[in-house]
C-alpha cells in the first residue's frame, strides 16, 4: 500500500553572513571589522554559537533567519566591552547584512544635525538614496516601541527619505523592520 | 559607476566615517578632547569632497548631503569658525542644494554660530551641549506658541537636569535646597528655530574637567535624554532603570509636566541638535502623559480632584498647597516628601487640577495627599488620568 504523500513546505531561511559583509556594502574595511566584531562579541555575550537562528518580523509576517559568524577571540571581546557601544555596533553589522539579504547595499554614513544618517541604495536605481535607520538592544527592551520610533525618526528631519528602520535583539536573535516611503 | 558609488568610495569620505566613529566612541568614554580632534579632521575631509560635487539632478542632493555633514563634523570638532564659512559657501548658491537641504544646512549654521557666541563669551574650554524641547501640534504654529506652554517647560529643564547630575554622580536625593553642580553646570536659552517652535538651551561645563566626581554637560544631557526615551517608552522601564524611588518619582513628574497636554501642544520632542546623541530623540505624546500618571499616581486608591487657583505652596514642615475653588471655598491638601518640589512652583496663582489620595491617619481622620497637579487654564484640557 503507498501512502499518500505529504509535501511539508518549511519556510526558508534566511542567511545573514556576517563572514561576508564586504561584498555588500561599501564602507571601508576598519569600519565594517569594527561593526561585525562587535557583533560578534554580543552574540556570544548572549551565550550564542554559530550559526545563530533567529527570527525576523516584517511586513506583518515572521521568517527564519540564520546568522553565520565567527566566535570572537579574546581580544576582540575586550575591545567591545562598553556593552552600550556594542550593541550599537553589532547591530549596525546584522542590519546592513539584512538589508544586503533583501538587495539593497549600505553605501555609507554621513553626519546630520541630530545623530548621523547611514545610506543605501539598489542595484536598479544606484542614484536613488534611501535612509537606513538602527537600534540595537540587548536583551528585553521595548522592540515594537523602538520600532515605531526610529520609523519616525528615520521619517521627520529636514532631509526626507524614504528608508527602512531595523531593530536587533542580541537576546534572542530577532530583526524587526519597517519601511517607509 | 553611479555618482552616489564614486562619492562615497572618495577615500577621504572613507576616512571622515572612521574617524567620525571612532569620535562617537571616544566622546561616549568621556574623552572630548580627542573626540574633537576627530570630528574636525572628518569635518574637512568631508568638506573637501562636498565641494567637489556637481550641482544638477542627484548630485543636489548628495552635495545637501554632504554639505551638511561637512559642517556638523566641524561644529563638533569645534572648528566653529571654519563651520560657519564652510555654511556660508554652500548656502551663498542655495540652487546647487535641495530645497529640504538649504533648511537643513540653516539650522546647522545657526547652531554653530550660537556655540560660537557662547564660546566667545565662556572660553574655547567649555563644553556647550545644546538642549532642544521642541513643541509641535495644538496652539503651536511655526515660530509661536502660548507663552503659559514653553514658560511651564522651559521652568523644568534647568531644575531636572540637575536632579540628573546629583542621580548620575550618586548623591542622595536632595529634596530641597541647591544641587551641588549647581556651581559647575550653567544654562544659557538661544531663540527658537523659525521652523517650529523650540526652547533651546545651552547647557555648558568645563571640557576637561579633572574633578572625577563632576558631572559634565555632556553627561547630564546624555543621561536626561536616555530618561526622556524611558520615559516614552515605558515608565516603569525608567524606574527600574533609576532604581531610587525618590529619584524615578521626580524624573516621572518632570517628563510627565513635560509631556503634552492635547490641547495646547500635540507633541513634545527632545533631542539634542548637532550632536552625536545618535537617535536619543524622545518624542511625547497625550498618551504618554496619561501613561506617566498612572504610573506616578496610586490609581488603586481613592482619588479626590479639585479645580482651582493654587493660592499658596509650603515645602518645608508641613507640607502643602492650597487650592481655593470657583466657590470660593479652600481646600488644603498636604504635599509627600520629595515630590513635586522641581515641578510646582510655576503654577503658583494659576488655575490648576489636583488630584489627591484620601489617606487615614493615625488618629483615625483622613487627609487628602496630592498626587497630581496640573494646570487647567483651557477649558479644554483633557484630564490626565
Amino acid at each position: 500500500m503507498v501512502g499518500k504523500k505529504v509535501s511539508l513546505k518549511l519556510p526558508r531561511t534566511r542567511l545573514l553572513d556576517l563572514s561576508r559583509l564586504a561584498g555588500v556594502c561599501g564602507l571601508s574595511q576598519g569600519l565594517r571589522e569594527a561593526l561585525v566584531e562587535a557583533a560578534r562579541v554580543m552574540l556570544t555575550r548572549h551565550r550564542h554559537t554559530p550559526p545563530s537562528p533567529g527570527q525576523w518580523a516584517r511586513s506583518g509576517r515572521s521568517e527564519p533567519i540564520r546568522v553565520v559568524w565567527e566566535l570572537p577571540d579574546a581580544t576582540m571581546i575586550e575591545s567591545h566591552a562598553n556593552e552600550k557601544d556594542a550593541t550599537e555596533d553589532g547591530a549596525y553589522a546584522l542590519a546592513i547584512s539584512a538589508m544586503a539579504s533583501l538587495g539593497f547595499r549600505v553605501r555609507g554614513r554621513t553626519a546630520q544635525g541630530s545623530g548621523s544618517d547611514w545610506w543605501m541604495v539598489q542595484p536598479d536605481h544606484p542614484d536613488v538614496l534611501l535612509k537606513l535607520e538602527v537600534s540595537g538592544i540587548s536583551e528585553r527592551g521595548a522592540p515594537g516601541t523602538r520600532l515605531v520610533q526610529k520609523k519616525q525618526q528615520g521619517q521627520g528631519g529636514l532631509l526626507r527619505r524614504p528608508g527602512v528602520a531595523v531593530v536587533i535583539r542580541f537576546q534572542d536573535v530577532k530583526v524587526w523592520s519597517e519601511e517607509w516611503p | 559607476m553611479s555618482i552616489v558609488e564614486d562619492t562615497f568610495n572618495d577615500p577621504r569620505h572613507r576616512r571622515s566615517e572612521e574617524l567620525a566613529f571612532v569620535a562617537d566612541r571616544l566622546r561616549r568614554q568621556g574623552e572630548h578632547a580627542s573626540a574633537q580632534a576627530r570630528y574636525g579632521e572628518a569635518g574637512r575631509l568631508e568638506l573637501e569632497v562636498a565641494r567637489g560635487i556637481g550641482n544638477d539632478g542627484t548630485q543636489r542632493k548628495l552635495r545637501s548631503i554632504f554639505a551638511i555633514s561637512a559642517v556638523v563634523y566641524l561644529h563638533r570638532g569645534g572648528l566653529l569658525s571654519e563651520a560657519v564659512r564652510a555654511a556660508h559657501e554652500f548656502l551663498a548658491r542655495p540652487e546647487y542644494l535641495q530645497e529640504d537641504g538649504v533648511a537643513e544646512l540653516e539650522n546647522s549654521l545657526d547652531d554653530a554660530l550660537r556655540s560660537r557666541e557662547l564660546h566667545d563669551l565662556l572660553g574655547s574650554d567649555v563644553q556647550a551641549v545644546p538642549l532642544e524641547i521642541r513643541l509641535e501640534g495644538g496652539d503651536v504654529r511655526r515660530g509661536l506658541a502660548p507663552t503659559k506652554a514653553v514658560q511651564a517647560r522651559g521652568g523644568i529643564v534647568e531644575s531636572v537636569l540637575l536632579r540628573v547630575a546629583d542621580w548620575r554622580a550618586g548623591h542622595k536625593f536632595r529634596p530641597s535646597g541647591r544641587s551641588a553642580f549647581a556651581a559647575n553646570l550653567s544654562f544659557y536659552e538661544a531663540p527658537a528655530r523659525a521652523a517650529s517652535y523650540g526652547i533651546r538651551f545651552f547647557v555648558c561645563s568645563a571640557l576637561n574637567d579633572m574633578d572625577e566626581s563632576r558631572v559634565t554637560s555632556g553627561e547630564a544631557v546624555d543621561s536626561f535624554l536616555e530618561l526622556a526615551e524611558l520615559a516614552v517608552m515605558d515608565p516603569n522601564a525608567l524606574k527600574e532603570y533609576v532604581g531610587d524611588q525618590a529619584y524615578s518619582q521626580a524624573f516621572l513628574r518632570a517628563f510627565r509636566d513635560l509631556a503634552p497636554d492635547g490641547s495646547q501642544v500635540g507633541r513634545v520632542s527632545i533631542s539634542s541638535p548637532g550632536t552625536a546623541n545618535e537617535g536619543l530623540t524622545a518624542r511625547f505624546l497625550p498618551e504618554h502623559r496619561v501613561a506617566l500618571n498612572t504610573s506616578i499616581a496610586a490609581v488603586t486608591r481613592s482619588q479626590d480632584s479639585v479645580r482651582g487657583v493654587l493660592k499658596s505652596i509650603r515645602l518645608h514642615k508641613s507640607r502643602a498647597i492650597s487650592v481655593e475653588d470657583d466657590e470660593g471655598a479652600t481646600h488644603v491638601f498636604a504635599l509627600p516628601t520629595n515630590e513635586h518640589d522641581d515641578t510646582i512652583g510655576h503654577k503658583l496663582n494659576r488655575r490648576v487640577e489636583v488630584t489627591a489620595t484620601r489617606v487615614r491617619r493615625r488618629n483615625g481622620t483622613f487627609q487628602l495627599v496630592v498626587d497630581d497637579v496640573l494646570v487647567a487654564e483651557s477649558e479644554d484640557v483633557e484630564d490626565a488620568d
